[in-house]
């Protein structure tokens, strides 16, 4: 994608050397059903110590597969649910703190794109009435002028206002809704958006209409973006760094080009090799990753892609690993990639490294 | 693979389905407009209650009025359309006045109790769990009694009286109502808009009033309509057994029980309050029936 | 699933003591002084000096509550003011009657409910499906009084088969053909609401469960009709059971309209009579007795249902 845009928005604080998202140690346990009077206390592990960083005007992809966390991460930066534990630092400010920015002057800067669903848009609603929301009831803007934003938004994603602002959800195509959704978002007028995956439910010509969109909008109105998908050929697309997410934890993060050409987490790299190709000498024959999803319940210990990994040895059933660096801006959890961390390939693997 | 960077990202010629823009209540009143048993039992409705609010004017005689010369003339007695009670006072022209106060009883308590009952249920349906749990535990309390019984027993405390039949089912209906709204209020805080909404650092109540309620009128205007055919039987059953309207005002359920005595004379005579009842709450259930279709809604039971 | 059992019983209990402070502040409600309603004016000052100490007036609300509340569980109900005996003993009486119509009416409800209800379901769209629905949901819009002085005009006057009123012979359990043809106008009467209920309830179930693609594979499986009927009742069958046992407590805790019709010794009698005597202590007891019935079936309906379907545990 392209570089970020030179332009400073008025409301930055730190320059383009301070990321504008900061997540520290992200962690969210929810309680299993019918834990209540239970001894043992069973906490489903949606988040469990997430850390990245987004730097101003990129885009930032977060892939995984289902159940991985990725959208609880993504409603726990907005507040949606409330974290229990971990910082949110936005553009230098801490979400929360005394000194810092509250959670209502956190979500005037930072918005999201929902997947596109019949329960994204308001069926009660008009399309004007839908983008109109946000600026009338929380920037209290009058009816008129919120109304005058609506219709300038829908043009700026695409849609005639003339044509669309007075109809109703459900006589728009998924497309359609999709800009819809994307207008609401930008209506607040943030700096970063969250797009949670914003384009999988869409045919794939359309799909590449709203990414071109995407891209227009991020450069002309110089947007950061989070972006979280599960698939991969999106995320390559789109992405300057990329995140790789396994069971509630970071198992890989770094340039995105570097991660897609070498993976080193075997989890990336099963995912990698699992995409379908067009290509008729590259059959999938074996299914790269073995064995069934654990239950997020109750995780294995240490590291969480033992149970399925093919080098998995006993030091990954008692630490789990950290991301450590193991390139420029490439991270990765694995002790395959640490030397000294006790697995038998470890000082092999960085020896063989460049 | 597609290639992601040629498609074009605006489709000026890219347009909406159909022709005008049609809301989700011109699509309701649509589909109720083709629904001709709906269509017919709001006609004999809006008959039932023209009759009562014209009542002067649609009946014979005076409702008050009797003479024991005439007492339980059949149907059908010139000068008497459905012929005289017990005490002689024209039948029709009761039943028509009779209509004023059973439809009040009958349909002011629903009202009430769906505007506090719906407003709990909402403040209930999005508000904090403990919010949640501090009204509906009290509801359940309420819930706990059978519908008849409680009424019955605060009328029988309270006393008898329009008044206080209004008052004793508006305390009756308040339980389901909030019950219902409740549970139709959590349903929509789930869905992605509302998210959206909050996500939007919105207020509470902006979010409330324009993003729930809007989803949740639908459901409620259904279940209240079925409980209006419920209150009319009610209220009849509590001035049947002396504890709601007070005689010599002609109410439905009054008349009920005034004429069983003249069951063994005059067998049609003594049935026809009961019809009227029978007939108005068949009307308001059809109709609850006829605006779920419309609506296409599965109400929680 | 204990676990389920317990939180439920914490919940009833708690329902229960809500069920009771309503109970005992039935009597608060009446305006003007509790003591003025119990006696006549005239009374002289020693009866309600004495009245006042034994029901307690004079002492605080909240020790009131308590009090009476430790008397109704261990059975004491108090005495009525107008018939000087013990309110438990008449209250069980009644309640047997109330059940002896209560029991059958919902059986036959139940029964000819579930019948229509499915009929109708399974001809959808057909001139039987909108009879059977008539049917149901008159069932439901009748004031049953009415129906109940109906029947009483059709089958005791017009045709007189059977008895107008009362409950014949001794009371308990009908031990002759005389005191049976009492039951039958009170129990049909009673039954019509239920099998309205039932009968839309077990119509739209079986609607959603029949347009599922399971009853269809097992008709390409070759199974008799008979059969797929039986299964698809089975998955109809939840919420059916737990609306039938509310409908049977409605019909104990609601019998006093048709009681009142038929003149049938039941506890709705009981209750309506003291309402009309001002006899509070029986009121009291016939409110809390019943309510308490009516919350204990729910939990029973609850626990059977989460016993049934796993899904229902929450």
């Amino acid at each position: 994608m392209s570089a970020p845009h030179r332009l400073i928005d008025p409301r930055d604080r730190g320059g383009p050397a301070q990321p504008l998202l900061l997540v520290r140690d992200l962690k969210k346990y929810f309680p299993a059903k019918g834990h209540l009077l239970t001894s043992r206390r069973e906490m489903v592990q949606a988040v469990d110590g997430v850390s990245f960083s987004v730097m101003k005007g990129t885009t930032l992809g977060v892939v995984g597969e289902s159940g991985c966390g990725k959208s609880t991460t993504a409603r726990l930066l907005l507040h949606l649910i409330e974290p229990d534990a971990g910082d949110i630092v936005f553009d230098g400010d801490g979400v929360g703190d005394p000194q810092g920015i509250s959670v209502r002057e956190l979500r005037l800067q930072m918005q999201m794109v929902f997947q596109d669903s019949y329960s994204s848009l308001n069926p009660r609603a008009t399309v004007a009435d839908i983008i109109a929301f946000g600026p009338r009831s929380a920037k209290k803007l009058s009816p008129p002028a919120s109304r005058e934003r609506a219709e300038r938004l829908l043009d700026q994603v695409g849609l005639q206002p003339s044509l669309f602002a007075r109809r109703y959800p459900h006589e728009l195509s998924g497309g359609q809704r999709q800009r819809v959704n994307i207008a609401r978002a930008l209506a607040l007028e943030p700096r970063l958006l969250i797009l949670d995956e914003a384009v999988s439910a869409l045919d794939k010509s359309v799909e590449a209409q709203i990414l071109n969109l995407l891209d227009d909008l991020r450069r002309n109105l110089n947007l950061t973006y989070l972006f979280i998908s599960h698939d991969l050929n999106v995320i390559r697309h789109v992405s300057d760094r990329v995140v790789v997410m396994y069971l509630g934890r970071i198992v890989e993060a770094g340039q995105a080009e570097a991660i897609f050409r070498r993976p080193h987490h075997p989890y990336t790299r099963a995912l990698l090799r699992a995409m379908p190709s067009m290509d008729p000498d590259r059959r999938t024959d074996v299914s790269p990753l073995t064995g069934d999803p654990p239950n997020p319940i109750n995780p294995p210990s240490g590291c969480r892609f033992r149970t399925r990994c093919a080098f998995a040895e006993a030091v990954c059933a008692r630490e789990p690993p950290t991301l450590a660096v193991i390139g420029n801006d490439h991270d990765v959890a694995c002790h395959m990639m640490v030397p000294g961390s006790g697995h038998s390939r470890a000082d092999a693997v960085a020896a063989a490294d460049d | 693979m597609v290639d992601l960077a040629a498609a074009p990202s605006s489709l000026a010629f890219d347009e909406p389905q159909g022709a005008e823009p049609r809301s989700y209540w011109s699509t309701v009143a649509d589909r109720l407009k083709r629904d001709r048993l709906t269509i017919g039992v709001a006609t004999v409705l809006l008959l039932i209650i023209a009759l009562a609010v014209f009542a002067p004017w649609a009946a014979t005689h005076d409702p008050l009025q009797g003479s024991v010369l005439r007492r339980l003339k059949p149907v059908g007695t010139p000068g008497y359309l459905l012929g005289t009670d017990e005490t002689g006072r024209d039948i029709w022209s009761r039943l028509v006045y009779g209509g004023r106060l059973s439809l009040v009883c009958g349909i002011t308590p629903v009202l009430l109790a769906t505007l506090i009952g719906g407003t709990l249920g909402l403040v209930a349906g999005i508000g904090s769990r403990f919010v949640n749990m501090l009204i509906m535990r009290v509801v359940d309390v309420f819930y706990a009694f059978p519908s008849v019984l409680l009424a019955i027993a605060i009328c029988g405390v309270i006393g008898a009286g329009i008044g206080n039949t209004i008052l004793s089912l508006t305390i009756v209906f308040t339980a389901p109502i909030v019950r219902v709204t409740e549970s139709l209020a959590t349903q929509v805080k789930g869905r992605d808009f509302v998210e959206a909404a909050r996500a939007s650092a919105a207020p509470l109540p902006a979010i409330i009033l324009r993003q729930v309620l809007p989803n949740v009128l639908g459901g409620m205007l259904v279940y209240a309509t079925s409980l209006v055919s419920i209150s009319i039987i009610l209220s009849a059953g509590l001035s049947f057994l002396g504890l709601g309207v007070t005689p010599p005002n002609p109410e439905w359920g009054l008349m009920l029980n005034a004429l069983r005595q003249a069951i063994f004379v005059n067998p049609l005579v003594a049935a026809l309050p009961g019809v009227a009842i029978l007939i108005t709450s068949l009307c308001f259930n059809l109709l609850s029936d006829g605006l779920r279709s419309a609506m296409d809604i599965k109400l929680p039971a | 699933m204990v676990r389920f059992v317990l939180l439920r019983l914490l919940h009833t209990v708690l329902i229960l003591f809500g069920v009771s402070i309503v109970a005992f502040s039935l009597i608060h409600l009446i305006p003007g002084n509790p003591l003025d309603i119990l006696l006549p004016p005239e009374a002289p000052k020693e009866v309600v000096e004495r009245l006042k100490v034994e029901f307690g007036f004079d002492k605080p609300l909240y020790v009131q509550y308590l009090a009476w509340l430790g008397r109704v569980l261990s059975g004491n109900l108090g005495t009525s003011v107008f018939t000087g005996l013990r309110v438990t003993g008449e209250l069980l009486n009644a309640l047997g009657n109330t059940f002896m119509l209560a029991v059958p009416a919902a059986l036959l409800g139940f029964s000819l409910g579930t019948t229509l209800g499915t009929l109708a379901a399974f001809n959808h769209g057909r001139a039987l499906d909108k009879v059977f629905s008539v049917i149901t949901i008159l069932g439901l819009s009748m004031p049953h009084y009415w129906l109940g002085i109906a029947l009483v005009v059709v089958f005791a006057v017009i045709w007189p088969l059977l008895p107008a009123a009362g409950m014949g012979g001794t009371g308990g359990f009908p031990t002759s053909w005389e005191e049976l043809r009492c039951l039958i106008l009170p129990v049909v009467t009673l039954s019509m609401i239920p099998m309205g209920v039932i009968g839309r309830l077990v119509r739209s179930t079986v609607l959603e469960v029949i347009s599922q693609e399971f009853p269809t594979a097992l008709e390409a499986k070759g199974l008799r009709r008979r059969r797929i009927v039986f299964h698809v009742l089975k998955n109809a069958a939840p919420p059916a059971l737990a609306i039938m046992g509310l409908q049977l407590g409605y019909l104990v805790g609601g019998s006093i309209l048709v009681e009142t019709v038929f003149n049938w010794p039941g506890s709705g009698q009981f209750m309506n009579l003291a309402i009309f005597r001002r006899d509070i202590p029986v009121l009291q007891g016939t409110v809390v007795v019943l309510a308490s019935f009516f919350v204990l079936i729910n939990l029973l309906v609850d626990v059977m249902q989460a016993l049934i379907d796993p899904r229902m545990r929450r």
